[in-house]
């Protein structure tokens, strides 16, 4: 299932285009931590959708105590961070081999931050304000001014990650890490520290991915579920591994749920099941997904 | 000068290597000899860190250095060339031997490669910008023993550099290990079963045959011992 924000809009087939690229931003932006941590760490996170709703709790924090919606944004990604380098300190860095492990490891704390969010913030729904209110005309429409924050936020986050990846020594040395953990430790490479910074990277973008996305959704403690395996199907789809696979990944299926629940208008259930079915068309048939990693070493 | 002490090396509650001492004198290349599984990887592999020492000690200069993490190792300045040639096959040949600097403080892509590296493998210049994993086996391991040497290291740890590589460059590769230890003053510790190459390279050797040490000495005493018959032929 591909989630959306056309279903919590109202639409209209004038506003497609932009609701599509919309929808395709928030998808890609979710999945971007999970590019990191899934697709080049290796690590099967079942935990990346609670690390998202702990962003957009986190954002809802800040505000419900009187504080900018600016700076939740700024602390979402900070707390989520930490708490993903929490996480690879006490569990994560001993289950680097042992990917069944893994899940079970981050699926208990998947529910263990939804339970902790539970108790602290209770049952009911959250609705966050986002920071910028009004809106912007754009192709002929008029457009909430949030929708056309969260494709410049996506764009500028992907290429500030790109970036850092390919042409900084933080991003070559957390490569080098990923590829080959004790040959990077025999270069002279803290295999341990580069392991954590890159993980709570990672972590940091999906609070940021749930503090931006916040304001379109209905904030809830199991709000992270289906934006895991949203997150999963772009990265796999895309090509496990490489930031221009999570781009394509989004495109597609993100671009397709939009049309489909267009062509199919009413029937969103069959709408969603016609993506996954393309979803599972390609992994079937171009399992290296639609950008595939390149040498990988060996 | 890298000199290991009765040391004891294996995998959980096996023991490979049984209280063995080597000693690395400074501007010398120093062989380990012996077949297939009989430690020699296991005991270069301790040395650097990657396994723990079971018992023993490794000594660097006189330093007690047994209980470093491979990067710590690094920065003391032991570079280390493993048996698979894992060489980082999805960043550049460039930022590959860059990358043998990571210990150092300097930023590492703001750095150029140093000139007496491409002097000695010039194929690498020519796909400097290419990834690694698309060179070939011989490239590969001269991609290896680049970026090791492009941390300035005292000492050279290599594991059976000729595995799998064709004859002229395996002995393109004992030339440079020469001229590496002339030119630059590195220490080398190489553990090989290609004879021909340890023998034409080294200054001493030992021989390593169920985890012990069982012969040491000059090549030509190695020759004269009747060592290659008993414990090194095929």
């Amino acid at each position: 299932m591909i989630t959306t924000i056309a279903s919590v809009v109202p639409l209209q087939l004038a506003d497609r285009v932009l609701i599509s690229l919309t929808s395709i931003s928030g998808l890609v932006l979710v999945a971007s931590g999970l590019t990191i941590i899934f697709g080049l760490m290796g690590v099967l996170n079942l935990a990346h959708g609670a690390l998202m709703m702990v962003g957009a709790y986190t954002a809802y924090a800040v505000q419900s105590a009187g504080f900018s919606p600016w700076l939740g944004i700024v602390i979402a990604p900070l707390v989520v961070g930490l708490i993903g380098v929490a996480m690879e300190v006490t569990l994560i860095r001993r289950l680097y081999d042992r990917p069944l492990d893994t899940l079970l490891a981050t699926w208990g704390i998947a529910i263990v931050l939804q339970e902790a969010v539970t108790i602290a913030f209770g049952t009911s729904q959250k609705s966050v304000a986002p920071p910028i209110e009004g809106s912007v005309s754009l192709l002929g429409v008029t457009y909430p001014a949030h929708w056309a924050f969260i494709i410049v936020v996506t764009i500028v986050v992907m290429a500030i990650t790109i970036g850092l990846f390919a042409y900084t020594d933080i991003g070559i040395m957390a490569l080098a890490v990923i590829q080959d953990r004790e040959m990077a430790s025999a270069v002279g490479i803290n295999t341990r520290v580069s392991d954590r910074t890159t993980f709570g990277f990672g972590s940091a973008l999906a609070g940021l991915s749930g503090a931006i996305m916040a304001p379109l959704l209905s904030v809830n403690s199991t709000m992270g579920i289906a934006w895991l395996a949203d997150s999963f199907l772009v990265v796999i789809v895309g090509g496990v591994g490489t930031f221009t696979g999570t781009i394509a990944g989004g495109i597609l299926l993100g671009g397709l749920d939009n049309l489909f629940r267009t062509v199919i208008s009413g029937y969103t259930s069959i709408a969603q099941a016609a993506v996954l079915v393309v979803a599972l068309i390609i992994i079937r048939y171009r399992p290296q997904g639609l950008i595939p990693a390149g040498e990988r070493g060996e | 000068m890298l000199r290991t002490s009765d040391v004891q090396i294996g995998y959980g509650e096996s023991t490979v290597v049984w209280d063995v001492d080597i000693e690395v004198e400074t501007d010398q290349i120093v062989a380990v000899l012996g077949r297939n599984g009989v430690g020699k990887t296991t005991l270069l592999r301790g040395i650097m860190g990657l396994n723990d020492l079971q018992g023993g000690h490794v000594f660097l200069d006189g330093e007690n250095v047994s209980t470093l993490r491979p990067f710590e190792m690094a920065a003391k300045g032991v570079g280390y060339v493993p048996q698979s040639r894992d060489i980082f096959g999805a960043i550049s040949v460039e930022n590959n031997i860059r990358l043998g600097s990571a210990s150092s403080d300097e930023f590492l892509l703001k750095s150029d490669v140093p000139p007496f590296i491409y002097e000695y493998f010039p194929a690498l210049e020519e796909k400097s910008g290419a990834k690694g994993g698309t060179l070939s086996g011989g490239q590969k391991q001269q991609l290896a023993i680049a970026r090791a040497l492009n941390a300035d290291p005292s000492h050279l740890l290599l594991d059976e550099p000729s595995e799998g590589i064709q004859p002229s460059i395996v002995h393109e590769i004992g030339e440079q290990l020469k001229r590496i230890r002339d030119n630059r003053g590195i220490s080398v510790l190489i553990v090989e079963q290609n004879l021909n190459l340890a023998m034409a390279v080294a200054d001493y050797c030992y021989v390593l045959e169920t985890g012990r040490v069982v012969e040491q000495g000059t090549p030509e005493e190695i020759e004269s011992s009747g060592a290659v018959d008993e414990y090194l032929a095929v």
